[in-house]
């Protein structure tokens, strides 16, 4: 098990500690969300948008699971992100055809190439409220002009707040629907669908929530 | 004691007295029924001491159960009422001559005050009265063997009173039922005419027959009423009626066991939770009566509690074992007590289930499968420093879950595993209601027969659809009113409710202002479509809000008032973080 960085010390670092509740967490993720209805048909969607053999980023990728498994199994070239090593490993085991870097959202630049769409399910509610406009915007900037995103959060009006996440202690950030429309639109992005469900986790210890589902594109111009 | 006869009476004869004797008072003695020690005491008494004897108690002692006392004077109440409570009679011999009065031909009940003959005589003195009377030369029996039936019809007969059937006995012996003060009722021994009288021996041994059941009965009558009180005590502490809640349909029964082995601590609880979940409880507190059922009863009472703070069930258990120590293990009295503990989320379509070494759940799913819960047995409350587990199974839509004591599924002749087949196997209709369920399962398993007492909760999971759920969490800042307002009026419409939403966002405005007045961290507000609206709204200030009529000048209170006034039903209770105040609007 790792040791558990100095969480409430003032030493604290905010990235190192989300990263190692979700080494804690690790499968038991996909154990508590299983059947991602929303987040699957949202995938679905974007496939039937998608140029064949597209490169694709997995901003936030967790396991892998279900997302970059969707798309290798179409087809496309996938890069998945995300900051728990322990969440990359189960992701390259699970779809080796994948390519996976330990890399924060917030760290996004043109090192990483061109995307003909990007997608980040319940990834940007990890950072706080202020950081959120600059992860849009690098999000845009990946984007080829045209290009798709697919933003998954879960509605509440949270900065930055300490909860506690299948035992583990993590900060979440959350808007509501009408504001996290206004902030997408302002990072550049024509939103064109927002879908809303309620999603009741397969654990006692998290409560149900209201899931968005944000269908949005970069304009065609550079 | 002088025995009748010539000389001294034959050693075999006193020692063949001497083990009957033994052998009736060991049988009447045994009884803890008041009717079946009667029962008994004619049962030993005839043939050999009588053709027919009959027990009457006075109806007081059977309705109340208390025995009138008589302190003072030696006779016994003047009034009352006396009731045959037992009778039995020898069979006519084949000759066909005497045999005794059937005993139905006896008089079932009568008044006190028109006794006559030797049972007024017997009531008046409170003494044993034979008939006819011996005489002091103890006439021996020759002298009345004519006399029996030739009197019959004469004078004699009419001493017998309105008691006894017009074919009189030869003899008869009345005899108190007395234990200590306590004058109980009376017993009647007949001999059939052509049967010697009753001498100075057959007095005593009735004298002593009649102590014997006199004690056992007023034995019986204290059980009776230490039963009656626990019985009470149980009743008085079990719920009444299954609460009716979305997603989830309750039933349950107890029965309590025989009335010689008095009730147990038997207990089931339902208790709703925050979030639409419900706790289901079912325990056992061993041993039985009246401590039993007052332990039952703090037990219960502190499940309630701590079930309304909503900790795992597994802390839950851990709690309730600490508190065990420490109240009813002061009472220097070694007790445990086992318990399962279950809450189901109806929308998650889980339980999380903890077992403190009760009977494990029963599962019964919608294709009829059925199975016992893997829950890890625990130890029973009360052993103290031993670490309770819960496991999460999931509950897809139409399971059942049976609860119950080992009551239901352990007996003499039934292990407990047979008994929870025998349970498994009575759950196949699972589509059938949760209170007919029980009826056949109280059925199935005879509980008719049994002499522990049994509880039993069967609930149907049913499920809310996600679809009719929303839960949102915010930050306790002045824009939340306005983000409710928000959330309120898109759900309801795609709800098709749009008519509730005036209502539901004034209320539930009402219900977060009061929250962000004084909380820092979060707030959480619940919607739940089912056959009412349900708006639920957590914080954690742990102040419960108090309806009261605001004044005329009063700035704040009013919004208790206005959810009160304007909605079905509202409630609030504390969560381990703080609370939960909801509302519910009728669809």
């Amino acid at each position: 098990m790792t040791q558990a960085p100095h969480v409430l010390g003032f030493q604290a670092d905010r990235q190192t500690a989300q990263a190692w509740a979700f080494d804690r967490i690790g499968e038991r993720y996909d154990e508590a969300f299983p059947h991602k209805d929303g987040q699957l048909s949202a995938v679905r969607r974007l496939l039937d948008l998608l140029p064949p053999r597209a490169r694709i980023l997995d901003a936030g990728c967790g396991t892998g699971s279900p997302t970059a498994r969707q798309f290798a199994d179409a087809g496309h070239s996938v890069v998945g992100i995300d900051i728990s090593e322990e969440m990359l490993r189960l992701a390259r085991r699970d779809v080796p055809e994948a390519e996976f870097l330990h890399r924060p959202i917030e760290e996004l630049d043109a090192s990483l190439g061109e995307f003909a769409a990007v997608v980040a399910f319940f990834s940007l509610l990890m950072l706080p409220r202020a950081e959120i406009p600059l992860a849009l915007k690098n999000i845009h900037d990946l984007l080829e002009p045209g290009g798709h995103f697919v933003l998954g959060m879960v509605e509440a009006d949270l900065d930055d707040t300490p909860i506690q996440f299948l035992g583990s202690p993590v900060r979440v950030s959350g808007y509501m629907r009408d504001e996290l429309v206004a902030l997408v639109a302002e990072a550049g992005f024509e939103v064109t669908e927002l879908r809303h469900l309620t999603y009741a986790p397969a654990s006692a210890e998290l409560l149900p929530e209201v899931q968005l589902f944000l269908f949005c594109r970069r304009d065609g111009l550079r | 004691m002088r025995w009748r006869g010539h000389g001294r009476p034959d050693p075999s004869d006193v020692h063949e007295h001497l083990a009957f004797l033994h052998a009736a008072t060991v049988r009447i003695g045994g009884d803890l029924e008041l009717t079946q020690v009667m029962t008994s005491l004619c049962e030993t008494a005839v043939p050999r001491v009588a053709d027919l004897a009959a027990a009457y108690l006075y109806e007081v002692v059977l309705t109340d159960g208390e025995p009138p006392e008589s302190p003072e004077s030696p006779g016994a109440p003047s009034d009352g009422v006396l009731r045959k409570v037992a009778c039995h009679s020898a069979p006519a011999r084949p000759d066909g001559r005497g045999g005794a009065p059937a005993a139905h031909a006896l008089v079932g009940k009568v008044a006190v005050s028109e006794l006559t003959g030797p049972f007024a005589a017997s009531v008046t003195s409170g003494q044993l009265v034979v008939w006819p009377d011996p005489g002091p030369d103890g006439t021996d029996s020759d002298g009345r063997d004519t006399a029996g039936p030739g009197r019959a019809g004469s004078g004699g007969h009419d001493d017998l009173g309105c008691l006894l059937p017009a074919a009189g006995p030869g003899a008869l012996i009345v005899v108190p039922l007395r234990a200590g003060r306590h004058l109980l009722g009376f017993a009647v021994l007949l001999r059939s005419a052509g049967r010697p009288g009753f001498d100075e021996t057959d007095v005593l041994t009735a004298t002593l027959m009649a102590d014997q059941a006199a004690l056992g009965a007023h034995k019986a009558l204290l059980y009776q009423r230490e039963a009656r009180v626990a019985d009470a005590l149980q009743r008085s502490m079990l719920p009444k009626h299954p609460p009716r809640l979305p997603g989830v349909e309750i039933a349950y029964r107890y029965l309590p066991g025989n009335p010689a082995a008095q009730v147990g601590g038997d207990w089931f609880d339902a208790v709703p939770l925050p979030g639409s979940r419900v706790a289901l409880i079912v325990g056992d507190v061993m041993g039985h009566g009246v401590h039993s059922a007052a332990t039952m009863g703090q037990l219960r009472t502190a499940v309630r509690t701590l079930a309304a703070l909503d900790p795992p069930p597994d802390q839950v258990l851990r709690h309730l074992d600490q508190l065990f120590e420490e109240t009813v293990g002061q009472s220097g009295e070694q007790f445990l007590a086992t318990c399962v503990y279950c809450v189901y989320d109806p929308v998650a379509r889980r339980c999380a289930i903890a077992n403190a070494g009760h009977v494990p759940p029963v599962f019964a799913y919608a294709d009829g499968r059925t199975e016992l819960v893997p829950v890890p047995a625990g130890v029973p409350l009360g052993v103290g420093n031993v670490a309770f587990e819960t496991i999460e199974v999931p509950a897809p839509d139409g399971t059942l879950i049976a609860l119950c004591t080992d009551g239901l599924v352990e007996t003499r002749d039934l292990d407990i595993t047979e008994g929870l087949d025998a349970l498994r196997e009575s759950l196949t209709k699972v589509s059938d209601p949760p209170d007919d369920l029980c009826e056949n399962v109280l059925r199935a398993l005879r509980t008719g027969e049994r002499e522990d007492d049994v509880a039993l909760l069967i609930a149907r999971f049913d499920g809310i659809p996600s679809a009719g759920v929303a839960n949102w969490i915010m930050r306790p800042h002045a824009q939340a009113p306005r983000h409710v307002r928000g959330l309120i009026a898109s759900t309801l419409t795609g709800w098709g409710l749009e008519d509730q939403i005036d209502a539901a966002s004034l209320l539930a405005t009402e219900l977060v202002t009061n929250a962000i007045r004084y909380t820092t961290r979060p707030i959480t507000m619940r919607l739940l479509r089912t056959e009412t609206l349900l708006c639920e709204v957590t914080d954690d200030d742990p102040h419960l809000p108090v309806l009261r009529e605001p004044g005329d000048d009063d700035e704040s209170g009013r919004g208790i008032y206005l959810v009160d006034k304007l909605s079905s039903r509202w409630g609030a209770s504390h969560t381990a973080a703080g609370k939960a105040v909801w509302f519910e609007l009728t669809l």
